[in-house]
């Protein structure tokens, strides 16, 4: 890998937005090619703050400087990635179900996915299943990404899935869900197709679900 | 044994007839129900302050501008504003609300909260306290709930709970020196605050949390110096004192909290939601320390026949029993909404006290013997 990547990588690892955004420029200014840029300098650098984060050895706030130093670079890289075609890895609508307006690992897993080269359509919080199936008639997402703080919303997940068995869309997504309640049998009882217990294992879920389809 | 000889028990390290089931009073609707579980022995926990504070020389307007209601705090240094949405949802029907707007949102905030901070004058007034102990009986215990955040806790509130959570991080990585100065003010408040907590008539007091979400390095450099100082003190004093530890991934903070020296680990919440078992954690804190577990509500949605071997499974792993409470620390049927949520809840909740029953007699046989 050339010394450049290296540097955006432990720029991002770091969390230095400002310096990251200067590496890219450089990097592009050096020919390389932006998708390269993006996978070997940036996502490997948000996998390795993933894998560290499962680990225990970094937590929500290196995590979130990591994701803004990423995003950073991404504002300067994506015309480049624009112009040479490039296709996201997958496409995936997120919210917090109906009920729930904790948003912060539904913004964390947001950004975790995002820095995986994932496209990311944000529904927001406290989503009904009504609304969640038309934005999946809409917008064909991938995968539905559904978040849970409280114990108590947890069945909207399970309202989501009927909604969309429903509508006749089940077999056209794949639906993960977490949260800090949310168990993978809980995942099971409710026939989602993946559970992540955090933010990095997310990435992973998802990268797994969308190369199986 | 009535519930209070039961968790006083516990707290003092004698011996209780059985495990006490103790959530907080927030996590059951009072009625029937909660009063058919407090026949069968369960306790509530009430947690209120016997500290008040109040910041004389700082006005304060309150509005409505729609749904938010927004207080103005005009300070000599400047004016802040924080503003709560109201109705929003069930769970904030009868609250303030929830925060959309922290205090600090810029630099220029910072004066006017310093300000603020150093304005601030603590008053004590134990009659909560004392009209609390007088309503509860023997049927529950008072927490003394002034000192429930640590000064670094403090300083994410000021940013304005979970909206303002991402802004408050990257505030500390990019302005450093000004945050340095806000914490160090916020130390110097809750010194004088914790001199009053430790004459306050209450026995029990939380102290601080374990959120989880930052890790063990950030609790080490900001919260342990001010734990390790007022730790011992409030220990001097008579008080029992409990941290609550509702993080998840508590697996990664065993060793920190070993090194605290707290009484009570509350709001523990085992796998299969969190990642600590009661036997690993109590392999690392020992036979003394006080695990007060709070029960995962998930395991609900399994059926009360699978809640009841869970919570057996949960008491046979702790044996002899003498220093472990279940209850509720974070939901309960606190914001069960719909019908089938509610009566999954209630039996799952019956099933608890009736694997307590069964089960959690002292002393507790290990499941190896």
């Amino acid at each position: 890998m050339s010394d450049i990547l290296i540097e955006i990588k432990n720029a991002i690892i770091d969390g230095q937005a400002a310096m990251v955004m200067e590496k890219v420029e450089t990097a592009l200014k050096q020919g390389l090619n932006p998708v390269d840029i993006l996978n070997s300098g940036m996502v490997d650098a948000m996998s390795e703050v993933g894998q560290s984060f499962e680990r225990g050895e970094s937590f929500v706030p290196e995590m979130l400087l990591a994701a803004r130093a990423m995003q950073s670079g991404l504002a300067i890289l994506r015309p480049s990635l624009v112009k040479v075609d490039f296709k996201a890895t997958g496409k995936v609508a997120i919210c917090t179900v109906k009920g729930d307006l904790h948003d912060i690992g539904k913004n964390l897993v947001s950004m975790m996915l995002e820095g995986a080269g994932f496209e990311i359509l944000d529904l927001g919080t406290d989503v009904a299943p009504e609304k969640i199936v038309a934005e999946v008639k809409e917008f064909s997402p991938d995968i539905v990404a559904l978040s849970a703080l409280l114990t108590t919303t947890m069945p909207n997940m399970k309202a989501t899935i009927e909604a969309l068995k429903a509508a006749g869309l089940r077999d056209k997504v794949k639906v993960i869900i977490g949260g800090a309640p949310v168990t993978e049998a809980y995942a099971h009882q409710i026939g989602a197709d993946g559970f992540s217990p955090n933010a990095a294992r997310a990435v992973i879920v998802a990268k797994d679900l969308i190369r199986k389809s | 044994m009535k519930f209070q000889d039961r968790i006083n028990a516990v707290l003092h390290h004698a011996n209780p007839d059985q495990v006490p089931f103790a959530p907080y009073i927030e996590c059951f609707p009072s009625g029937e129900y909660e009063r058919m579980l407090r026949n069968r022995g369960m306790g509530l926990v009430v947690r209120k302050p016997t500290v008040w504070a109040a910041t004389p020389h700082v006005p304060v307007e309150k509005s409505l501008e729609g749904d938010l209601s927004v207080t103005v705090y005009h300070t000599p240094k400047g004016d802040v504003r924080a503003a709560y949405k109201q109705h929003a949802g069930r769970l904030y029907i009868d609250e303030a609300g929830i925060c959309v707007e922290g205090l600090l949102k810029g630099l220029r905030d910072y004066e006017p909260i310093m300000y603020m901070i150093e304005d601030t004058e603590f008053h004590v007034d134990n009659s909560l306290y004392a009209d609390t102990v007088r309503d509860l009986g023997a049927d529950g215990l008072f927490t003394e709930y002034g000192c429930a955040l640590t000064p670094y806790g403090h300083t994410r509130y000021i940013f304005g709970e979970s909206s303002g959570f991402e802004k408050w991080i990257f505030e500390q990585a990019d302005h450093p020196k000004e945050f340095a100065r806000l914490f160090d003010a916020i130390i110097a408040r809750e010194e004088r605050r914790m001199q009053l907590i430790a004459e306050s008539p209450a026995e029990y007091i939380r102290f601080g949390d374990i959120d989880g979400s930052w890790g063990p390095d950030i609790v080490r450099r900001y919260d342990l110096p001010f734990i390790k100082k007022w730790i011992p003190y409030l220990q001097s004093r008579g008080k029992i004192c409990c941290v609550h530890a509702h993080a998840i991934n508590l697996a990664f903070f065993k060793d920190l909290i070993g090194e605290m020296g707290f009484n009570v680990v509350e709001a523990f919440t085992p796998p299969p939601v969190g990642n600590l078992s009661i036997r690993e954690a109590r392999t690392a804190w020992g036979k003394d320390t006080i695990i007060w577990v709070n029960f995962p509500e998930t395991v609900f949605y399994q059926g009360p026949l699978a809640a009841k071997k869970y919570t057996q499974e949960l008491l046979e792993s702790d044996p002899p029993g003498n220093r472990l409470v279940i209850g509720f620390t974070e939901m309960g049927l606190w914001g069960a909404s719909d019908p089938e949520t509610e009566q999954l809840f209630k039996e799952g909740i019956l099933a608890i006290a009736d694997a307590i029953d069964e089960a959690g007699k002292f002393p507790i046989q290990s499941r190896d013997q």
